[in-house]
């Protein structure tokens, strides 16, 4: 009874500093895609008040777009994250569990691409 | 776009996801029927900007609960592989499925809901000491499953056994084939999935379930934004306003009396359910296209 107690605690550990790595990841992630989105508009909007140079109007579109971009490969990056977390605790079960999110992600993002490009001809 | 179309849907969606986190809702629920029966955009579209929304309420939520202790981030890694096949399968069904289908199924969603919603969560969870014989019952993937969390209340450590994985996964499969179709956290087959099948906590089945969505919404929402389908014109102030009102909903959630505000958002939810109905028979109550 005692190595499985033992083991508990290690991966009690672990998965408690897993936590506060992704709770960090995530706030930082959302944080960024927020100023991006919110630069974005606001550079928009003074396109629209004041009719600056074409580097202004070009630039709010562009920061809105990152933006959107950070948001969608937030969750994405944080999969790889706890897949190298799990790798370095040599708990290889489930960073093989991990890494079948990343590819059914990758699958769908080529399957989903590909698919569109066909029926677009 | 105008500046003056871009604050409104900033607003629009900051009130929706603040009312929606008022309950523990995703917005998302809210946000397509707004923008396309208030607003007038595309189904489409609706649901393009929905799914990034959806993605950054559940980043933005996600810290609170880990910090807290609440997620069970290897149970949510194991239900994802579900969650993301579903939105695979989401994807691939979404360009043969006529629009009218997706409002009538839209229509669905909402009246279960409603009736969620009417109906109150009950805990069926059962909080046990595991102790080793119990365990080894289990394979090696459930036995790394179980898990405990803190409950404040009761000031101890609580732990919870984890129940029926193969029907929690099906059901994880599911919300994930609706939330890529629609656009929306799936809160519908979510619940029912963490409460009933796997018998989780409360607390650790809001949070688990708001871990996942982000990745299970970006398994789709990637398709679609590589495809040039997220008009990002509508979906970032949809997106920066819903996390703004996630928020602040969070904030209210803990001053404005919970039942009064449950049976107004089950009529919103039926009108709603009404509305995306009289669409997919082709009739407009809202005077849009």
């Amino acid at each position: 009874m005692v190595a499985p107690l033992e083991s508990d605690a290690v991966a009690a550990v672990c998965v408690e500093r897993m936590d506060a790595v992704l709770a960090q990841l995530l706030a930082a992630g959302t944080w960024l895609s927020c100023a991006l989105i919110a630069a974005g508009l606001a550079s928009t909007a003074i396109a629209d008040v004041i009719r600056p140079s074409a580097v202004v109007t070009v630039a709010g579109p562009l920061l809105v777009r990152s933006g959107i971009a950070v948001v969608i490969a937030l969750p994405v990056v944080r999969v790889a994250a706890m897949a190298l977390m799990f790798a370095r605790s040599r708990d290889f079960r489930f960073f093989a569990v991990a890494l079948s999110v990343l590819a059914i992600i990758a699958a769908g993002l080529a399957i989903g691409i590909g698919w569109h490009a066909h029926l677009q001809g | 776009m105008s500046m003056s179309m871009a604050l409104w849907l900033l607003l629009a969606s900051l009130a929706a996801s603040a009312l929606g986190g008022m309950l523990g809702m995703a917005s998302g629920i809210f946000i397509v029927p707004l923008l396309v029966l208030f607003g007038h955009f595309d189904l489409r579209t609706a649901i393009g900007a929905s799914i990034v929304s959806v993605i950054a309420c559940s980043c933005g939520g996600a810290a609170s609960y880990l910090r807290a202790r609440l997620t069970n981030v290897r149970l949510a890694i194991v239900l994802e592989v579900a969650t993301t096949a579903g939105a695979l399968s989401g994807v691939l069904l979404s360009g043969w499925i006529p629009e009218r289908m997706l409002f009538a199924i839209f229509a669905v969603v909402l009246a279960l809901s409603a009736y969620q919603m009417g109906s109150k969560r009950r805990d069926q969870s059962n909080s046990t000491d595991m102790p080793g014989h119990l365990r080894s019952q289990d394979g090696w993937l459930k036995s790394r499953l179980h898990s405990t969390y803190p409950d404040r209340q009761a000031g101890a450590e609580v732990s919870y056994r984890i129940h029926r994985l193969r029907l929690g996964m099906t059901l994880m499969y599911g919300a994930g084939l609706i939330s890529a179709l629609l656009g929306i956290g799936s809160g519908v087959l979510k619940i029912p999935a963490m409460d009933s099948a796997l018998r989780l906590p409360i607390k650790v089945s809001s949070a688990t379930s708001n871990f996942m969505i982000g990745v299970t919404a970006a398994a789709s929402a990637g398709v679609y934004f590589a495809r040039g389908e997220i008009v990002t014109a509508i979906a970032g102030p949809v997106a920066l306003g819903s996390v703004v009102g996630a928020v602040l909903g969070a904030k209210l959630l803990m001053k404005v009396p919970g039942e009064s505000i449950r049976v107004l958002f089950v009529i919103v939810l039926l009108l709603l359910a009404i509305q995306m109905g009289c669409s997919a028979a082709g009739v407009s109550l809202t005077g849009g296209a």
